[in-house]
């Protein structure tokens, strides 16, 4: 047998022990958010419908996210950051804009710069602004989530939210 | 260049002073963990570090300040406009800690060691603070020497440097770069240099080749240098930025700094344009009876906008509390430049991997949002401690520091433990009865329920402010939804005597409303309210 590979019994052994010490730290819960970069499973535009559900907007941010990506959120109110939190995303690489008035395509602008993810709800973005938003997260594989519906350019996705999570 | 350095020692605590009525014991306090303390409550056995409810216990008529950079520049102010009477130009490198060239003071005063006399007595005389003043070649043995209150002669500057510690030269680096003279002086301790002559002694070559720019710029200050400039290279010129202030701006000094924060950034931008930094500011001002007033400051964090307008609210608030001069408020100010000195190329190379550039971009949309929209435009949701979910995120405004969040540690017994995927900004009113016997629900003060909730009846004017299909889809027509407690209630004691409603005593119910819609509902003193919606789909 070669160092390489590991006898299955020792494999067993020790996820039963991970699920235990899991069980023990109440963490189960949390894996029923998705983890990791599941951006795969993404539709391929920049511009993504998404319902306005809160819990679907975390799942569709979770899912958008790439390791250590950051986020700007544009007048998403009603969040729960800290299921968000939960779910696994870092509120230390989140810009949370709640109300941009008047310069809302100014801010989106600015914060898709410098994201990889702009998740914008209403934030008074003319078609022109819109139409420039998407062809610079297209440009820049940058990906933009709306709960409203962008005409002509955005794609709906309709991201299936998991179970809530519970704080440690 | 010999510099004459004014030092005043553990300058929180002299500030406090000023604060203070006379013989009054004060402390400064973050976290409830004294800071500082000032001597009438060290005298009652308070020191820092020690905790709050200790020192109360020792002192129960002790003057709690929170901790207040603002008020340590704004009183330092006074100092400084002492020096100032005697020499030119001031730099400030941080509240308690000021120098300028020593050759001016040295003429006028007729020799180095009158001029410090005459500057100590000055401050003395009109503030009652003993300072230290020192003289020496160089900025780190000019403020080695304050700290022993000498003065160094050229011929002894190089046996003064042999006798300071490595690890003080640290402070004159930027910021960028003291994590790694850190790690430097950490190797170097290992090899059994400690001192900034055995440092120098290994050779200027070697240091360069082992420790790269980081460390000849170590070897520069420790050699009595001042870093910034290349030596050999023709200094770019300072920069200045004019910032336009409108005579209707009115005296509030938050809104004067709007325009500000305009310039603050175009100055950044310029730096950054041509790949310069720079770590000395000076802040012109003229207010509209022809008062000219101008500070310069020694900067070793990151110069950016948020330093820059810091240091600007520092100054009206020192000369408007010190000068008790009215043209000193925001609103007889009709002109103000800011001045970055001797830019000079970032030597700092990026990372392989690197991600600096990027965090500065991150920084400087930030501050471009701010510019737009206010301080509080964007914000960082922080995550601490707290009894339901809405009070355990924070959002604290980008830039500022996030030392003011309640800490996790802890149990927190009886929290509200499961988080809602929403949770409202605004409370909505609900009605929550027992529609067997038409009795409305409420906590008792024993912390139970005093009927079992079957309905809970919603505001139609409010239903607008959620965003939650799944609810809307269970209300239908009617605003009327019928429940079953969960979980709950929650009692929480809350700060009882707070005004803000949000802070008192409080209960928390969740509510199911079907298997896929939970409220997390909150009782305060005038109803109940939807604080968080649960939403399995």
């Amino acid at each position: 047998m070669s160092d390489s590979v590991v006898p299955l019994s020792r494999l067993r052994i020790a996820r039963a022990a991970l699920e235990q010490a899991e069980k023990e730290m109440h963490l189960e819960k949390i894996r029923a958010f998705p983890s990791g970069n599941m951006s795969e499973a993404l539709p391929q535009a920049p511009v993504l419908h998404i319902p306005r559900a809160r819990g679907r907007v975390i799942t569709a941010l979770v899912r958008a996210l790439p390791p250590d990506g950051w986020a700007g959120i544009v007048a998403v109110g009603n969040l729960g950051w800290e299921a968000a939190a939960l779910a696994g995303i870092n509120l230390h690489h989140v810009m949370y804009v709640k109300s941009p008035r008047r310069w809302g395509a100014q801010v989106c602008a600015l914060l898709l710069e410098v994201v990889d993810v702009l998740c914008v709800e209403e934030a008074g973005l003319s078609r022109a602004a819109m139409r420039q938003l998407s062809a610079r997260a297209r440009r820049d594989g940058k990906r933009i989530l709306t709960t409203v519906v962008w005409p002509g350019i955005s794609r709906s996705w309709d991201v299936q939210q998991p179970m809530h999570a519970e704080a440690m | 260049m010999r510099y004459l350095v004014v030092w005043a020692p553990d300058w929180p605590m002299h500030c406090l002073d000023i604060e203070l009525p006379p013989g009054s014991a004060g402390a400064v306090i973050s976290r409830r963990t004294i800071l500082t303390v000032n001597q009438d409550a060290r005298k009652r056995g308070i020191t820092t570090s020690m905790k709050l409810t200790q020192a109360r216990a020792l002192c129960p008529e002790l003057v709690e300040l929170p901790a207040n950079p603002d008020r340590e520049a704004v009183a330092f102010e006074a100092i400084l406009n002492i020096f100032e009477d005697n020499a030119a130009h001031v730099v400030c490198a941080r509240p308690g800690l000021a120098w300028a060239p020593a050759s001016g003071p040295a003429r006028w005063f007729a020799g180095e060691q009158r001029a410090c006399e005459a500057i100590l007595e000055a401050i003395v005389e009109k503030t009652g603070i003993e300072c230290f003043t020192g003289v020496a070649s160089g900025l780190l043995a000019a403020v080695e020497a304050a700290k022993i209150g000498a003065i160094i002669s050229d011929e002894d500057t190089d046996e003064f440097l042999k006798t300071i510690p490595l690890k003080r030269a640290l402070w004159l680096l930027p910021e960028k770069k003291r994590q790694e003279a850190h790690e430097i002086c950490h190797i170097l301790s290992d090899l059994d240099v400690h001192e900034c002559a055995a440092f120098i002694a290994l050779g200027k070559k070697a240091i360069i080749t082992r420790f790269g720019s980081v460390g000849e710029d170590l070897y520069r200050v420790c050699s009595g240098e001042n870093i910034g400039v290349t030596h050999g290279e023709r200094p770019p010129c300072d920069m200045t930025v004019n910032v336009d202030i409108d005579d209707n701006m009115g005296a509030a000094t938050d809104t004067f700094l709007f325009p500000v924060r305009r310039g603050a950034l175009e100055l950044i931008n310029a730096l950054a344009a041509r790949g310069f930094v720079s770590d000395t500011l000076t802040i012109h001002m003229e207010t509209a009876g022809g008062l000219v007033r101008k500070r310069t400051w020694k900067i070793t964090e990151p110069l950016d906008a948020h330093v820059i307008i810091q240091r600007v609210r520092w100054q009206l608030k020192g000369w408007e509390y010190h000068l008790d001069d009215p043209q000193g408020e925001p609103d007889g100010i009709c002109a103000l430049t800011l001045t970055a000195h001797e830019p000079h190329a970032d030597s700092q190379t990026t990372p392989l991997w690197g991600s600096g550039d990027r965090i500065q971009k991150i920084e400087n949309n930030a501050q471009q949002i701010q510019a737009l929209l206010g301080s509080e435009g964007i914000v960082i949701p922080h995550q601490q401690g707290g009894m339901s979910p809405r009070e355990r995120i924070a959002f604290i405004p980008w830039g500022h520091a996030d030392n003011q969040l309640t800490p996790q540690e802890g149990q927190w017994e009886g929290r509200v433990a499961e988080s809602p995927t929403t949770i409202l900004d605004e409370d909505v009113r609900v009605e929550l009865i027992n529609d067997n016997t038409q009795h409305y629900v409420h906590v008792t003060d024993r912390g139970m329920l005093n009927t079992t909730p079957t309905k809970v009846i919603f505001d139609p004017a409010s239903l607008g402010a959620i965003h939650e299909e799944a609810l809307y889809e269970l209300l239908g027509d009617t605003h009327v939804l019928p429940v079953r407690v969960e979980q709950g209630p929650w009692a929480v004691t809350g700060k009882w005597w707070s005004l803000v409603d949000e802070y008192k005593r409080r209960a928390y119910v969740k509510v199911s409303c079907a298997d896929s819609v939970c409220l997390l509902l909150v009782q305060r003193s005038d109803g109940w309210f939807i604080e968080g919606i649960y939403a399995n789909e």
